[in-house]
């Protein structure tokens, strides 16, 4: 009895648990692993685009592959001139490369879901129509014909 | 009424619009002209939606969708374009 007594008054507090520590651990990790998105290539182009009112919503962003079409960031200017340039993932491409890019996209999707394939065409409002229509007689030579227009939403009419 | 509903088109599955820049175009201003071109095509499929089922376009079943699409379809001819004004 005296030694239960003598135990009480010892220095030590209850001692916690920590036996569910590792099971936090694990929760916490298989969070991470399932909310963790793979991030896109770096933007080597500006890409403001431009705003538009009948706008849709993307509804399967996997079936999307993007072409970026713009000025250089001012990072790659001093290298690559300010002139509009096409990135194709994350490199800077001529028109020329974009039938080879969509053979790639294409490899990269499994044969019954490549007729679902969309490309984006996300070039900044700035560009001149003559890089843009290289693109897209490129990728009509590729038969990549399903194409979008990326854009912001604008609410008003314009003036 | 609004004036272009007095000047429909006899048969609008037929009807094409086509558009011709040149090089030197905005890709601004191309965008913002397929934006037009889209509002067209919306409200002249919405007018339909209204007076034929009485309900807007997205309250409307998706095959109903399909059928006022199919009776005023969207279609755009792009031309080759020019290079008058020079790059």
């Amino acid at each position: 009895m005296s030694a239960k007594f003598e135990r009480k008054r010892g220095k030590d507090s209850p001692t916690i648990s920590t036996a569910s520590l590792p099971d936090i651990i694990f929760i916490l990790l298989f969070f991470f692993m399932v909310s963790t998105v793979m991030r896109d290539s770096d933007a080597l182009v500006t890409t403001h685009v431009p705003k538009g009112t009948e706008l849709t919503k993307i509804e399967k962003k996997s079936m999307v592959s993007t072409i970026n079409v713009g000025p250089p960031v001012s990072m790659h200017q001093s290298k690559y001139g300010t002139a509009p340039r096409v990135q194709l993932n994350d490199k800077f491409a001529a028109p020329s490369e974009v039938i080879e890019f969509v053979e790639n996209e294409r490899l990269k999707k499994d044969e019954r879901l490549r007729p679902y394939m969309t490309f984006a065409l996300k070039v900044d409002k700035k560009t001149k129509m003559g890089i843009v229509t290289d693109v897209k007689q490129e990728l009509r030579k590729a038969k990549a014909l399903k194409i979008q227009y990326n854009a912001a939403l604008r609410a008003q009419a314009l003036e | 009424m609004e004036n272009w509903k007095k000047k429909l088109s006899i048969s609008p599955d037929k009807a094409v619009v086509s558009i011709k820049n040149d090089r030197g175009t905005s890709y601004n201003i191309y965008l913002q002209v397929q934006n037009e071109l889209t509002a067209a095509y919306n409200e002249i499929r919405e007018n339909e939606a209204m007076s034929k089922h009485g309900m807007s376009m997205e309250d409307l079943p998706k095959s109903v969708q399909k059928e006022i699409n199919s009776k005023y379809p969207m279609k755009i001819s792009e031309a080759e374009p020019e290079n008058i004004g020079g790059k």
